[in-house]
């Protein structure tokens, strides 16, 4: 069985098996050798901009950072010295740092299931319909790859309390005009129905594609022995559509947490009325970026990075059980 | 050989003088486009016309927010430019990595800068005014014959022009426009016009729910009934031709003389309206030029603060400002003939110099203003937006800037 979400070939030496005959095989030592090779360029990049950044966050999320310090009657620029869990306490008092904490569960708790629900109803509609399949393709990856900068800078005006297409639309159902984008009630709802719409799509896709693996014998099977479509569905799709379902929660999940970009456009770089909107990147941004608070920005990185971990470690190991493969 | 020798020697001259032409070389940062470049450049050409041993280096950095992100990381790697402009709450979290301009710059300069402009940071002249704009207010002259001057007439007119125009039944005109998460500089001019403060002069003591702050959170509650409540800038509005006054920075005035035209209507100018028994304060926007102490030689720093002095010219004072908008920084230059001659020309450029002589007043120079700022915002935010009475935000307001201070 293959390991979900894993990738195909272990790498040359990556096995204990394969280190110690490689030991013994010249060729196999030469081989392994290129390999790593190879895998520098990457390496060096990836140390550049992505371990030695992680790395130094969770150190610095143990120190106070300041742009400049006098010490002893010297001065010295970016002065950083520990202070060990202040930045941590400092965080959970912050009652924005709190709201941002909520709001993004909220909207992660929300949009993420909610997403995928939708997604799943349009993949098993486009799978009814495969006449205009290559159209809907294309119209349901439109949202995907346009850049979301682009994308909130579109509903901005579709969400506009006075002249956005939104309001207009439920205008003509009687319903009253709702200011989307500056009511603390309707800033985070406005986001989840952005994204959403943004992601429903793409996702349908990927589901669309792991439903038209599924062998056609196992529906054929159901019928002969007398199953209705909606219990053809449940009983043969869902289950062996779990591969596709788990790798495009997890996914959403990880991606939900990190939502910024979306909320900066959308709320012309504020936080939306009464902080209603902030997330947990957007804190960490202006913190470090704006308040040059890097030491608490790290702190709430780390923080983040540790939700993230923890409900991926609990994902792997409730779906793992629960995950069909059909080989 | 005696020619060969004098072109060798002409040479060698033209050498030695290149030699000294690049001498000093000083870094200024910046945030300007367009004509306010064009503006930048012709001064620091000027100036090393005059001075031809320095060369300045003008570095566009994007916008304010980029500016100062860059600020920073050049302070991490101990290598910030020369001079760069800054908001007091930048300098306020790099003091130690500032000149002490008063060692540097002449004092009949120093002397002249407009009292307004003066200020201290730890009892220490670190900074220089350069790009300063003052919040003022914008109206319709065709809607607003004489513009409020009093809070009272404010709020009244603002009532009387806020109305259903189209006859269905919602309000689709307003005598105001509020940002309800605007900079919180709005709220800080009414909370000074009432005699009110963020904290006690010695910043012991938080004062920002105390009575005069009060007065002008209830202001702004009940000013905000007949405004719209916007997040975008108020030219947006102003432009679809849907409010009649607003008050704002006078460095958005080519945006604001731009809606107008897109509306169709004349635009004028006025001070900020205050209570009959308080003060015409408003306050001052921009921002201020700073030599960097790290990562400069003697004769850099000894450049940098000539170039500020060439700057605070006042023929280069009153340049500057004509051809950008800014207001004019020095006393020399507010009171010449030639501002004068600009001022009864063009009502901008008078009403923007009269309120920042009768009430302008600068940032509240404490190390956390960054976080107070956030926190104002908020609260005055759900003010505006009525989600809780002037009295209690104001109290849950002070604890939140408590916590910051201790």
């Amino acid at each position: 069985m293959e390991q979900p979400g894993g990738g195909c070939c272990p790498l040359p030496g990556f096995t204990t098996m394969a280190r110690r005959r490689g030991l013994r095989n010249p060729k196999l030592v030469r081989e392994t050798g290129e390999a790593y090779l190879y895998l520098l360029p990457a390496f060096f990049v990836m140390s550049l901009f992505t371990f030695y950044p992680f790395i130094n966050a969770i150190i610095m999320s143990f120190q106070d950072v300041r742009p400049v310090a006098v010490v002893d009657g010297e001065v010295i620029p970016f002065y950083r010295t520990y202070v060990g869990l202040a930045n941590f306490r400092v965080l959970f008092n912050d009652r924005h740092f709190i709201q941002a904490l909520m709001q993004t569960s909220i909207y992660v708790g929300v949009s993420v299931p909610l997403t995928l629900a939708l997604a799943v109803l349009l993949a098993t509609a486009l799978n009814q319909a495969l006449r205009l399949q290559s159209l809907f393709r294309l119209a349901y990856f439109i949202p995907y790859i346009t850049p979301v900068v682009a994308l909130a800078m579109v509903w901005t005006w579709i969400y506009h309390d006075r002249v956005g297409l939104l309001n207009y639309l439920l205008g003509l159902f009687g319903v009253s005009r709702i200011r989307w984008l500056n009511d603390p009630a309707f800033a985070l709802p406005a986001i989840i129905l952005f994204n959403v719409l943004r992601f429903v799509g793409y996702q349908a896709l990927i589901l669309l594609a792991g439903m038209q693996n599924i062998d056609r014998t196992y529906y054929e099977a159901a019928r002969v022995d007398g199953a209705s479509s909606a219990g053809a569905w449940r009983h043969i799709t869902l289950p062996l559509l779990t591969p596709q379902l788990f790798f495009v929660f997890l996914i959403s999940l990880m991606g939900a947490y990190r939502i910024f970009d979306e909320v900066f456009i959308l709320f012309a770089g504020g936080a939306g009325p009464l902080g209603s909107a902030r997330t947990i990147v957007f804190y960490l941004v202006n913190q470090a970026f704006d308040n040059f608070r890097l030491g608490r920005a790290a702190a709430a990185s780390v923080v983040l990075f540790g939700i993230i971990f923890v409900l991926a470690l609990l994902q792997i190991t409730i779906t793992q059980r629960r995950v069909h493969y059909d080989q | 050989m005696r020619k060969h020798f004098a072109v060798l020697l002409a040479g060698l001259l033209a050498l030695g003088v290149a030699g000294v032409a690049a001498d000093v070389e000083i870094s200024f940062w910046h945030v300007f486009t367009e004509e306010h470049a064009e503006a930048l450049n012709e001064l620091a050409e000027g100036f090393m016309d005059e001075n031809p041993d320095v060369k300045v280096d003008l570095v566009f950095q994007g916008g304010y927010g980029d500016l100062s992100r860059k600020l920073f990381a050049a302070l991490a790697d101990a290598s910030p430019p020369t001079l760069s402009l800054q908001y007091e709450n930048w300098t306020t979290q790099w003091l130690d990595a500032l000149v002490d301009l008063d060692q540097y710059v002449d004092p009949d300069v120093l002397d002249d800068v407009h009292p307004r402009f003066m200020q201290e940071f730890d009892g220490r002249t670190v900074t220089l005014p350069f790009n300063r704009s003052i919040i003022i207010m914008y109206y319709r002259k065709d809607l607003v014959p004489v513009p409020p001057t009093t809070w009272e007439e404010f709020r009244v007119l603002s009532r009387l022009l806020t109305r259903d125009t189209s006859g269905d039944g919602e309000v689709d005109f307003w005598g105001t426009h509020i940002r309800p998460r605007s900079p919180e500089e709005t709220y800080l001019c009414y909370l000074e016009q009432a005699s009110g403060s963020i904290l006690s002069e010695d910043w012991t003591q938080v004062t920002i729910n105390d009575e005069r702050a009060l007065e002008a959170a209830e202001f702004v509650a009940e000013l905000s009934n007949y405004a719209l409540l916007d997040p975008g800038f108020s030219s947006g509005p102003f432009g679809e031709g849907v409010i009649a006054m607003f008050v704002s920075t006078s460095a958005g005035m080519p945006f604001n003389q731009a809606a107008a035209e897109r509306a169709g209507v004349e635009l004028g100018f006025a001070t900020v309206p205050y209570p009959e028994d308080g003060k015409p304060a408003s306050q001052m926007m921009g921002t201020n030029v700073a030599i960097f102490d790290i990562g400069q030689t003697e004769e850099q720093i000894e450049a940098g603060a000539r170039f500020v002095e060439y700057l605070l010219r006042k023929e280069h004072v009153i340049d500057w400002a004509y051809r950008t908008g800014y207001i004019p920084v020095t006393s020399s230059a507010i009171d010449s003939d030639e501002w004068q001659t600009i001022m009864d020309e063009n009502p901008f450029f008078a009403v923007q110099t009269e309120q920042l002589v009768v009430g302008g007043f600068g940032q509240l120079l404490h190390p956390e203003y960054w976080d107070m700022r956030s926190v104002i915002q908020d609260y005055v935010e759900v003010i505006v937006l009525g989600d809780m009475e002037p009295q209690e935000a104001l109290d849950a307001l002070a604890d939140e800037i408590e916590w910051l201070i201790d």
